[in-house]
């Protein structure tokens, strides 16, 4: 049996029919990812030697009837920034090449309790935030479509191994779009949970007050799955909110019959490649025909979420970077630190500003869904980008369609919707809905999956 | 909030060269000449953007990250 493409919840069952093993699974990613990876730089580091422990003692527990979860036995991997005890966590970055943390990240924490089998630690942009770079220790990953072309940021390893069939799962990290991104420029699913809903304890920062870590898979009921594991309070994370977390699983099936959702049309209509806009108002269409009650939303432009969001961040990153930046400034690569440095000249006033702004534009999407369930619109308004060290960077002159719900803090998740007509690369659809409204999302999403075989498409690596 | 009743500084002329090298100067940072200049080039796209920042807000309007004692003071 070919494991590359499995679900999770293909795994789960054939574990439970007995008809696959973990220690199998594992053996056989692990090939998988030898034989091809070294074209997709997707993993900076395997852990093979705790895959093959993890595997074989959740292997030990399914045989003896012990089931810990929808994870138990699932190979993850995990975005370069997520601290893992006694194995390097470098950020992707020369400035912690040889960081070695003394402990996990309480999402590691509860995926090990979940039995989930860890394979190692993916390519991120230098600190979820300076990339894609071609001056760091690893070169960037490539996209599994089209090795020539990049596959988004900043989880770009992520995007890259679950596209790639290395791993079902993996988790990244979105303060901008940073899960969203990748996801859609992969033909995979990813979703930024609520800011809240996930621990970030022990995941290195890039802005406090937007970072989320979420889960990327190939279907939205894997993202229910894996999201149900992570998800929860933690006392230790300032952030965190504590809320009861549903049954992802629960509601999956309700459909979109009387949904109403809010097409939010002004933000990719005018997108610099011409495939988007039609893909997205088919995606509409598939959940029209499904029952939902479909009407245009107006909110504020991209332009004004993307400066909010870039000024706060800006503050922040020169916060948490100002003792390296000042000391061994050579040392970032140079996309990060013409990202980081702009923090050092933004004024206390501007960063309040953009707080209040924050605030306003947050109530503006709480008014809008007083009026529908969720929005929809596009995840990305263009396919992947050429991999090309000279491409200028775009990170404030080319807004973003995901930092409006880094803005709002609210859960949306990146699912494909088509492919370019002449590159053969992904197009995907983004639905957000009100904050811990998770479940609301993956039934939109599981709904449009159970309709359209976007998601059943796989790159071929050979 | 719509462009006739915003309140911003995009009037403001972007800075010079010369001018950001001293801002950086005053922020207390040192740049090899290179990277000095690269960031030059980089700055004025982050300077139009926080100039594009709407102001004059009423005093109600809170920022969006608030001070939450019971998530940081704990017994």
């Amino acid at each position: 049996m070919d494991v590359a493409f499995l679900t999770i919840a293909e795994l789960n069952r054939l574990y439970r029919q007995r008809e696959l093993s973990p220690v199998e699974v594992t053996k056989a990613l692990l090939a998988r990812i030898a034989a091809h990876d070294a074209k997709l730089h997707s993993f900076l580091r395997l852990t093979e030697g705790v895959a093959l422990r993890e595997a074989a003692e959740a292997e030990r527990e399914l045989m003896a009837g012990h089931w810990r979860g929808p994870m138990h036995g699932i190979p993850y991997a995990l975005k370069d920034i997520v601290e893992t005890a006694g194995i390097p966590t470098t950020g992707h970055s020369k400035l912690r090449q040889d960081y070695v943390p003394a402990a996990d990240a309480e999402l590691v924490t509860r995926l090990k309790a979940g039995g989930g089998v860890m394979l190692g630690k993916l390519a991120t942009w230098e600190f979820a935030l300076g990339g894609p770079s071609f001056d760091l220790p690893w070169p960037p990953a490539r996209n599994p479509w089209n090795p020539d072309h990049l596959p988004g940021g900043s989880s770009s390893g992520a995007g890259a191994a679950v596209a790639a069939g290395f791993v079902p799962g993996a988790i990244g990290t979105d303060t901008g779009g940073s899960i969203r991104g990748p996801a859609a420029l992969c033909g995979i699913a990813g979703i930024k949970p609520t800011y809240g809903r996930v621990s970030r304890r022990g995941v290195f920062p890039n802005t406090f007050s937007m970072d989320h870590c979420g889960p990327l898979c190939r279907s939205a009921e894997d993202i229910a799955l894996f999201l149900q594991v992570i998800a929860g309070f933690d006392p230790e994370d300032p952030g965190s909110e504590d809320v009861p977390v549903p049954d992802y699983t629960a509601t999956l099936n309700d459909g979109v019959r009387g949904l109403r959702l809010g097409l939010v049309d002004d933000w990719y209509r005018d997108a610099p490649h011409p495939d988007l806009a039609p893909a997205i108002d088919a995606a509409a269409e598939v959940l029209r025909g499904l029952g939902a009650v479909v009407e245009p939303v107006k909110l504020s432009s991209l332009r004004d979420y993307t400066d909010c969001k870039t000024t706060i961040s800006s503050v922040e990153l020169f916060a948490i970077h100002e003792h390296d930046l000042r000391t061994r400034p050579e040392d970032f690569g140079r996309i990060l630190r013409n990202r980081v440095l702009p923090g050092a000249l933004i004024r206390g006033e501007d960063y309040l500003e953009a707080l209040r702004w924050r605030t306003t534009l947050a109530q503006e999407q709480a008014r809008a869904l007083q009026h529908c369930d969720a929005f929809i619109t596009a995840a990305a308004l263009n396919v992947a980008d050429r991999a090309d060290p000279n491409a200028l960077d775009r990170l404030v002159s080319a807004p973003s369609v995901t930092m409006p719900f880094s803005v709002g803090g609210l859960p949306a998740i990146a699912i494909p919707c088509g492919f370019s007509a002449a590159e053969g690369l992904p197009l995907s659809l983004q639905i957000a809905a009100a904050p811990f409204g998770e479940a609301t999302v993956l039934r939109i999403a599981h709904a449009y999956q159970q309709a359209t075989d976007w998601h059943q498409r796989h790159p071929n690596l050979a | 909030m719509t462009s006739e009743n915003r309140t911003d500084l995009t009037h403001l002329p972007p800075s010079t060269p010369d001018e950001i090298r001293a801002m950086l100067r005053h922020a207390g940072i040192e740049l090899p000449e290179e990277l000095l200049q690269q960031f030059v080039a980089a700055w004025l796209n982050f300077e139009a953007m926080v100039r594009r920042i709407p102001r004059s807000r009423g005093y109600a309007e809170e920022p969006a990250h608030s001070y939450r004692p019971e998530r940081i003071v704990r017994g």
